[in-house]
């Protein structure tokens, strides 16, 4: 029983480069192929325009073969249906981000899998009414399958085409296969055909809104983002919800132009942060077979949106989405103005603004300040941390200069080392296999038997949060006793328990109770899901006695990589205009009233 | 050239500000948006009250008025032209005397010729009303 999310608000941006394809039938699907490999996988999402209106837009891929994949219209989208044969053309998202139009739909749609079809109930083995008698001048039913949860006061549905299909009360209950419904008796009833499943009386869809500056944005404390609005939806007949929050979001956001606000650069009057949680709710009897809504846990959803004081053009790209306005470092940004060459005045207060895209990011803006085409000076304007937002620049233009060109860098960092936080060692859990288990506890131990073969450990293992790109070290101090010829590994897992990395410790002195060590280093892939460690013999050789392994502690670090300086928007020149000068004399033409006229 | 330039600011459509200096000359109005007046009872103080003693037959009650400056742009290019275009579709539309110092105006919303393609040279010219009112007392 789940809602699951259908469509967020991410908006994409395109690559420059136009791919072709041909649709084709796969079973009822279009299967778009390539003439040569497409380098897509799946999750990318693409743009196609075509002449067949269905595969058109903003598409989900899903990856058929190198050369070959289908669309969906989102991640839990159903499979976009072939029409007819055709040529198509894409552009694949090179950038996913959550910046929008609060002036513009934000539109999210949600799917239920409990109304008004009841998704598990009829994939299930069908119920049906085997027979049916009077009780009391109401139906009884037995039904070949047990109801789901039959309760007084609660509903069940009939699903067929004929006219007893609709939603019936329960009256009283026999047994799990045997209840009275709200249906008065009639001998000529005929149920064949009808499939039964439980109704969801006054099913909702809830759906919280959360808005302001999400955790980790300089200024969260300034707008904190907090539970701002609840919508109920009832699913359509197709069990979806799809609704917009920009209406809410717009109370957000204020229409401003406050100069001394405390968070400037960064003008968070303009731009609101989002997300949504939902859980749906639905009538249910309580042990005092009492009537009450029954209320499920909140899911948070994991997007975050910005909402951002603006709205697009029409006939544009992007409909509501900034993603001309966003940048990745290799697609730049534009800055949000309306000129293709802004004018500052000498002595009068200019800015510009832009979209940070990302939280602690140091920006700094480089002003090559021109006379007639001619650098003549530099200037860098430093921005520490502003956070996610509309930044404004503030410009100073200067006499002696006719052009600034102007253009934002985030600065990259250098790396850091922290320590690891791995669970305690009473928290690790032997992976059950073949071989020898370990004895878990605060300080974990297995005895590898001496036997001819290859005995070894099991795996004792513990969870860990990964991220992919980061430097690891981590250390593994243990005590051994008769080490023969043993080998001491550390290893990296999956989340299926595939070994991704190994560290090879070979055991090979003898003595007992020696304290030893050993450390992996490895960076991140993105796949690894466990920290394990296991013993076991050396290739070819058997032991001679048994081995104990005991684990005493483990420690990391963990190195995030060095970012490189990353440039995120245009470059766009703006003319310097000297009061003094007389740019726009030479083409005046003053009549009497002092208004200037067109140049006859 | 005018002695009194005008430095506009606005907030464009994408959710920053432009800004623009109007160097041509300008005309000040006063737009007069309501009055009041009311004749005077002669009864209660006649015959005084249309006597030489006697210094009105009505009353101004009230006046609403506010300053308007009809705002004419230097030459523009057409690139220019489009841009403050937007002035008239704007929400927000500010006269900037420093930083922190601005005036709201509300712009007329009359509709106007942004450009003629037979055109090589383009001016704007709109008014821009104060959201005050010119001080008055109310009788």
């Amino acid at each position: 029983m789940a809602i699951t999310v259908v469509r967020r608000p991410q908006g994409h941006k395109l690559s420059n480069t136009q791919v072709s394809a041909e649709a084709s039938d796969s079973s009822g699907d279009a299967l778009f192929t390539t003439d040569s490999y497409h380098t897509l996988t799946t999750g990318d999402y693409i743009y196609v325009d075509s002449n067949i209106q269905t595969y058109n837009g903003f598409k989900y891929v899903e990856v058929e073969s190198l050369t070959s994949f289908k669309t969906r219209a989102s991640e839990n989208s159903a499979v976009t249906p072939y029409k007819q044969d055709a040529d198509v053309f894409y552009r694949v998202s090179i950038v996913e981000h959550g910046f929008q139009c609060v002036h513009l739909p934000i539109v999210y749609e949600l799917a239920s899998d409990l109304f008004p079809i009841d998704e598990p109930g009829q994939a299930y083995t069908p119920n049906t009414v085997t027979s049916f008698s009077d009780n009391n001048g109401y139906v009884q039913i037995e039904t070949s399958e047990s109801i789901a949860d039959p309760v007084e006061l609660l509903k069940i549905r009939l699903i067929g085409d004929g006219p007893l299909a609709g939603v019936y009360q329960i009256t009283d209950v026999n047994s799990p296969w045997s209840v009275v419904i709200d249906l008065v008796y009639d001998a000529d009833y005929d149920f064949g055909g009808y499939t039964i499943v439980k109704y969801y009386d006054n099913y909702t869809i809830n759906v919280n809104i959360y808005a302001g500056l999400s955790s980790g944005h300089r200024w969260e404390d300034e707008k904190t983002i907090s539970l701002v609005a609840t919508k109920k939806f009832i699913p359509d007949s197709n069990n979806r919800a799809l609704f917009a929050i920009d209406d809410i979001l717009r109370g957000y956001v204020t229409t401003v132009n406050n100069l001394a606000l405390d968070t400037l650069p960064n003008n968070i009057d303009f731009m609101v942060e989002f997300y949504i949680g939902y859980y749906q709710s639905y009538d249910d009897v309580n042990e005092d077979g009492e009537l009450y809504t029954l209320t499920d846990d909140e899911t948070v959803d994991d997007f975050i949106g910005q909402a951002i004081n603006a709205k697009n053009e029409f006939k544009n790209q992007y409909s509501g989405y900034l993603s001309d306005y966003v940048s990745d470092g290799n697609t730049l940004a534009r800055w949000l103005t309306d000129f293709e060459r802004p004018l500052a005045f000498v002595g009068y207060f200019f800015d510009l603004s832009f979209l940070a895209p990302e939280n602690n990011q140091d920006i700094e803006v480089t002003i090559i300040k021109k006379l007639l085409g001619d650098q003549q000076a530099t200037e860098t304007i430093s921005i520490e941390n502003p956070g996610r937002g509309v930044i404004r620049v503030p410009i100073t233009p200067e006499s002696g200069y006719d052009e600034y060109c102007i253009q934002a860098t985030a600065i990259g960092e250098s790396g850091d080392t922290l320590p690891m936080v791995i669970e305690s060692l009473s928290d690790w859990v032997n992976i059950s296999g073949s071989d020898t288990d370990w004895t878990t506890g605060a300080a974990p131990s297995v005895v590898v038997p001496g036997t001819v073969g290859s005995p070894k450990s099991d795996k004792l293992a513990s969870d860990y949060g990964f991220i992919s790109g980061v430097e690891y070290s981590i250390t593994v101090d243990y005590t051994r006793t008769n080490p023969g010829f043993y080998h001491f590994y550390i290893l990296i897992l999956d989340s299926s328990n595939n070994i991704l990395h190994t560290k090879d410790d070979l055991i090979a002195t003898s003595g007992s109770s020696t304290p030893d060590s050993a450390t992996i280093t490895f960076t991140a892939n993105g796949n690894e899901a466990k920290i394990s460690v296991r013993s076991g013999p050396q290739v070819n050789l058997s032991p001679t006695s048994s081995t104990t392994i005991v684990i005493n502690s483990v420690s990391g670090t963990y190195t995030t990589p060095d970012t490189e300086d990353m440039v995120i928007t245009e470059e766009i020149c703006i003319g310097i205009i000297d009061e003094c000068d007389n740019t726009f004399s030479e083409d005046l033409r003053e009549l009497e009233d002092g208004s200037p006229r067109l140049l006859e | 050239m005018t002695i009194e330039p005008i430095y506009l600011t606005w907030l464009n459509a994408k959710g920053g500000f432009d800004y623009f200096l109007f160097k041509a000359k300008n005309a000040y109005n006063i737009s007069i948006e309501g009055s009041g007046e009311t004749r005077n009872n002669i009864l209660p103080l006649w015959p005084d009250s249309y006597s030489p003693y006697a210094d009105t037959l009505q009353r101004q009650t009230f006046v609403v008025s506010r300053n308007q400056i009809l705002l004419r742009s230097q030459h523009l290019d057409i690139s220019q032209v489009r841009a403050l275009s937007y002035i008239k579709s704007s929400v927000l539309v500010q006269i900037v005397y420093t930083r922190n110092d601005k005036r709201t105006v509300k712009v007329d919303k009359d509709s106007f010729k942004k450009y003629d393609e037979v055109d090589k040279l383009f001016t704007l010219q709109f008014t821009l009303s104060y959201t005050d009112e010119i001080p008055s007392q109310t009788v």
